[in-house]
Formats: structure tokens, sequence, C-alpha cells
């Protein structure tokens, strides 16, 4: 009941309006005026949006696979390092064998008695077969000179 | 497709015709919430104007195919323009300006009809009140629009209103018949 009464009073407010002349003069200044035209591109904001959450994503989802993978993780600096100080030390490694093993073979000739240049029975053996071979020569190339003399 | 959307989807291929028959039906609704929650006529109309003028620049921003009638939308911009009336105007307000402001006020009172004098103590009373909860009153009682309408303007559930206006009825009430005893 006693809503009924407030509100009766309340409505009052009902019969406020606008002076006639206010509402002319703004109507004319407002329409004077032109609006924002469109853009016609109201989805780029979306798009664009879109976009730059597909790239967080994509980058993200790279900088995480580049941990485990070695085609990648061969452009790390580190990795890089690593690889160049595994190479040197291969090549020394190689290089040192080689030396060592030269050196093991001049030293086992030197310290042997029965090195191939210094054996007397080598020498003259070799001795008899080229004393040989020029027996057998001489007698081929008499052989040879008689057959075209005659 | 409801008469006000075809207006407006005239108003937004550039016909200020269409969008001045907006105005003409709107015009006093807008004023007269405008009104209640500022101080005097003179903001009011300043306030008003430039919730339309806002609103036909802006009329592009406006989507038909929304469930929001143009009316909500209306009343969204009056409602944010009033929240920015008071955050900037009433801070430049001078001592100067308001003294004069009573002084008219109270060498007008006696001029004064029945009727303005009854408007003005009742909107001194609905001034009382939380922003939201004048918002609720003026639009469903004085506006006559729907819970649902005015929950989508003030951004709350139309159970929300209904308890607001539950609430700021019965307060509303009490400091009236004060009003009364007092005066």
């Amino acid at each position: 009941m006693m809503d009924k009464e407030t509100l009766k009073q309340f409505k009052i407010l009902k019969v406020i309006k606008p002076d006639e002349d206010f509402k002319q003069s703004t109507r004319n200044i407002i329409l004077a005026q032109k609006p924002v035209e469109n853009r016609g591109f109201s989805f780029l904001p979306k798009v664009i949006a879109f976009t730059a959450a597909l790239s967080v994503i994509l980058v993200g989802f790279i900088g995480f696979n580049s941990l485990s993978n070695p085609s990648l993780a061969s452009l790390d600096q580190e990795e890089l390092n690593n690889e160049i100080m595994q190479s040197l030390q291969i090549e020394e490694i190689e290089y040192r064998q080689n030396i060592n093993e030269t050196i093991a073979s001049a030293l086992s000739e030197v310290s042997s008695s029965r090195s191939n240049h210094l054996d007397p029975s080598i020498l003259e053996s070799e001795n008899t077969f080229i004393q040989n071979k020029q027996i057998n020569r001489d007698e081929e190339v008499g052989e040879l000179l008689n057959q075209i003399i005659f | 497709m409801s008469k006000d959307k075809k207006l407006v989807k005239k108003a937004q291929k550039g016909d200020s015709n269409a969008f001045g028959k907006l105005y003409d039906k709107y015009i006093d609704r807008i004023y007269r919430y405008i009104f209640i929650r500022v101080s005097n006529k003179t903001e009011a109309e300043d306030v008003t104007q430039q919730v339309f003028l806002k609103a036909w620049k802006n009329i592009n921003r406006y989507e038909t195919q929304k469930n929001t009638p143009f009316s909500s939308w209306l009343y969204t911009i009056a409602k944010n323009s009033i929240i920015d009336y008071y955050r900037k105007d009433r801070d430049h307000l001078d001592i100067d300006f308001v003294s004069d402001k009573i002084s008219t006020s109270e060498k007008h009172q006696e001029e004064k009809t029945d009727t303005e004098l009854r408007i003005e103590l009742v909107k001194n009373q609905l001034n009382r009140l939380s922003e939201d909860e004048q918002d609720v009153l003026i639009m469903r009682f004085i506006d006559e629009m729907s819970n649902k309408e005015v929950a989508k303007i003030t951004g709350k559930t139309s159970g929300a209103v209904r308890v607001m206006q539950h609430r700021a009825l019965k307060k509303l009430k009490k400091q009236i018949k004060k009003q009364y005893h007092d005066g």
C-alpha cells in the first residue's frame, strides 16, 4: 500500500520534458555532423588477435621442441664448441699414434742384430744372385748376337 | 526486424533523417533520465546533447544483429556520460558558481509551481540513493523498462535488479515519509 503511494509520488518525475527550443537546436547541431565511417575492416582486429595468439603458440612450441631437436640443437654455440674440441682431440690422438708407431719400428730396427741391411748372410746371397743374373745375362746377349749375325 | 533496427540500419548508411526519427523518439526519455541524475537543467541539456552526438557519431559501432535494443544502447551511453559528468565537471565547480546556483534556486523558489516543487522534492530524495538504485527506479518506473532491459544496461542480473528495486523503494518511502513529518 505504502509502495503504491511512494510510486505515485515518484511518478511525478514523468512530467519532466526538455524545452522544445533545446530539442530542435540540438537536433540540428547533431544532424549537421557526420558519423564516423565504418572502415569495412572491422574483422581486422579479430584477425590480428588470432594471428598474434597463433604466433605465440607456434613460437612456444618451436622453443620447447628445440631443446630436444638435434638439428636445431647443433646451432647452439656451446654444442658447436664441444664438437670442435672433440674433433681436435681425435686428430691429435691419431697423430700421436702414428708417431709412436714410427718411433717403435725405428727403435726395434736399430736395436735388432739381424737388421736386413747389416745381415752378412743376406748380403752374400744378394751378391750371388746378382752375379748369377750377370752370367745368365751375358749368355743371353751372346745368343742374340749369333742369331743376328748368322 | 523492429522499427528501431530498420532506422538504425538506414542511419548506419548515412541517412541522417533516420537518426532524426530515433532522436525524436528517445530525446524525452533520455533527457528525463539525465535531468533526474544531474544537478540542473543546463547540465542536463549539455549531457543530453553529448549523448545523442556520441550515438550519431558512433552509430556504426552499434551492432544490429546483437539482441541489445537500440534504447538500451542509448541508455548505456547516457549512463556513461553521467559518470563522466560527475568525474570531470563536478570537480571544477567553484564556490562562486555553487553559491550563485543556491541563491538563484532560493530566489525562484516562490515562483515555482506546485508540480515543480514536487518534482524537486522527489528528485532530491532520489539523489540520496546510490547510483545503481537511482538507475533501477528511473528505468523501471519512469521509463517503464522490463527487468531484463534494466539488467542489460546496468550490467546486473534480473534477480539483482529486483532486489535492488525493492530496497530502493523501501529507502525512498522512508525518506519521503521523514520529509513530510519534518516539513
